[in-house]
């Protein structure tokens, strides 16, 4: 987590840009290659739109994904734009959250659409791009476009003024996208279009992962936000808020798993896997970076004084 | 006039489902368009004063544009949805969304004018002009020294009222086209989340491109800062256009269209 949170901003934009698209693809990749052998396949193949075992992976790309995004919110807000850091994060989720699920539709258009039939004649190669979702990363790339154009209106049209800015919103609408996709993924279990309109937009839990992920971008930096804001600190802080964000996520996805599938519990025992394994990522990884943000809250304070335990009742008398 | 637009824009809306899956793209784009630069138009009339009007420095409603333009154009877009559900007429979610979205605005600045004459005890005072035109009063004697006026006067509360109508009239206008475009295909429970969650999607687009645009702090339709309004028309016309047409092509996808 600490080195996570003293590297150069670059390298960690772009690693937290392969880690996300991983994120997005490995999960199902294992998922699949494991097809068939018990436990480590998962439960997908027996009972068809259930959570992916290996989905804790996307939750771990959803944490460096925050950060990353959190980082770039950082850099724009710092120049003062005048009408709060909220503001960013929220002009990107709403690029974010039209591309993210423009690419889970587009994946549904590459199993059966002309598309795929024109570019490859061979029909398995649609069904390889759909298993794999090739879709969701090409919204993700979309956001990133968009939001270099949405940086371009306010910056140039609006006249923000603002140096580098349609770079930076590229990035944050990158992140965000990225971010909206990572954590429906764990809500629904997985990024087929069927599990996502069923759990995610039926459910309504759309809402939350679109309003979640603009927060959890935004709010390391409002809340550091001063004369002594120090950018390790901040990081450190984000990567706090994501893990807590995936065990809320991780919770609903169990609850989700347990409420429609209880009566398959007795036929297979890994139903509750994927779930139960990214609550406990989370927690890990909420305790490792809580435990990196004390450390430098520490680092920064001018003194910490400890109050000692609280009086019993006889030594108040 | 304004019966004449309305009519337009719902023949339109009307006449969706019958063409081909071109014109349905592009009409409901259109109407998107329409809807997010009514949506920033909106956010330039409601009164906002940002942090210093939270410390009765500034006249508006003491919240950044966002969450307030957010807050009152959700509820008119939440309302026009839970009325898409028992009519199927186009005219009451429109004009139902517009005005309870006018009906939040107004209790938000009714609460707050409680707040800073009981609370905080200042006047209301407007920074900007020497006389309220609706009642005539004097605004610039009752500023205090070194702050831009208090609270919300009867100009900036009329002006909120106008901006919460248009800002809720343009939300259930991205809901409706969207909607529209979903239920080709889909069944009525998903169509209407899909369309639920992109129109906010595309309703914060446009509501921070306007509080980009006004920097801060706003009186209301008088606010010297209303020069800059067309330039804030054109960027949210731009990302409108550009959002809405992906908007539109997911829920066709959604509902079976393949590319």
């Amino acid at each position: 987590m600490k080195y996570f949170a003293t590297m150069s901003p670059g390298k960690m934009t772009g690693l937290a840009a392969c880690a996300g698209l991983a994120g997005l693809i490995v999960p199902h990749a294992l998922s699949l290659f494991f097809a068939g052998s018990g436990l480590l396949s998962g439960p997908r193949l027996l009972f068809l739109g259930m959570t992916e075992t290996y989905v804790f992976l996307a939750g771990i790309a959803l944490v460096f994904a925050v950060a990353a995004g959190s980082d770039s919110v950082r850099r724009i807000a710092g120049y003062g734009i005048g009408t709060g850091v909220p503001s960013v994060s929220m002009f990107t989720i709403g690029i974010g959250a039209v591309c993210g699920f423009f690419g889970i539709a587009l994946s549904r258009s590459f199993a059966a659409g002309s598309l795929s039939a024109v570019l490859m004649p061979d029909d398995s190669y649609g069904q390889i791009l759909y298993n794999l979702p090739a879709g969701p990363v090409i919204g993700v790339i979309l956001s990133a476009v968009l939001g270099f154009i949405g940086g371009y209106a306010v910056n140039r049209i609006v006249g923000m003024n603002i140096p580098d800015m349609e770079r930076r919103m590229a990035e944050v609408s990158f992140f965000c996208c990225l971010a909206f996709l990572l954590s429906s993924m764990i809500i629904s279990g997985s990024c087929y279009v069927n599990q996502f309109l069923s759990a995610e937009i039926v459910g309504g839990f759309s809402a939350l992962a679109f309003t979640g992920c603009a927060f959890v971008m935004f709010r390391a930096y409002n809340s550091n936000l001063g004369a002594d804001e120090k950018p390790d600190r901040t990081r450190a802080l984000a990567l706090t808020d994501a893990a807590g964000f995936m065990i809320i996520l991780s919770l609903i996805s169990a609850g989700i798993c347990y409420l429609s599938y209880s009566a398959y519990l007795s036929l297979s025992p890994f139903i509750m896997t994927g779930p139960v394994l990214s609550l406990l990522t989370g927690i890990a990884l909420m305790i490792l970076s809580f435990r990196a943000f004390c450390g430098y809250v520490r680092r920064d304070a001018y003194a910490v004084v400890n109050t000692g335990l609280l009086p019993t009742e006889e030594e108040l008398q | 006039m304004t019966s004449d637009i309305l009519a337009l824009l719902t023949a339109g809306l009307f006449t969706l489902p019958s063409g081909g899956i071109l014109t349905l793209l592009a009409a409901a784009t259109f109407i998107i368009t329409v809807g997010g630069v009514l949506i920033t138009f909106s956010v330039h009339l409601i009164p906002v004063g940002g942090a210093p009007a939270a410390m009765a420095q500034a006249t508006g409603i003491g919240t950044g544009t966002t969450q307030l333009a957010a807050g009152a154009g959700l509820t008119g877009l939440l309302t026009a949805g839970a009325v898409s559900v028992v009519t199927d007429s186009l005219f009451y979610p429109l004009i139902l969304g517009a005005v309870v979205s006018a009906l939040m605005v107004a209790l938000i600045m009714y609460i707050s004018d409680l707040v800073y004459v009981y609370g905080v005890g200042c006047p209301l005072s407007s920074g900007k002009l020497s006389r309220d035109p609706f009642t005539g009063d004097r605004q610039d004697t009752y500023v205090s020294k070194g702050t831009e006026g208090h609270g919300i006067p009867t100009v900036c509360f009329a002006s909120g009222l106008a901006g919460g109508l248009t800002g809720g009239f343009g939300g259930s206008l991205i809901y409706l086209a969207l909607l529209a475009a979903a239920q080709t295909g889909l069944t009525f429970m998903t169509a209407a989340s899909l369309a639920a969650v992109l129109s906010i999607a595309l309703f914060y687009t446009n509501a921070v491109i306007a509080s980009y645009n006004i920097g801060g702090t706003i009186e209301g339709f008088h606010d010297p800062k209303m020069k800059k309004l067309p330039r804030g028309l054109a960027a949210s016309a731009v990302m409108s256009v550009l959002c809405g047409f992906f908007a539109v092509l997911t829920v066709l996808m959604f509902g079976g269209v393949t590319i």
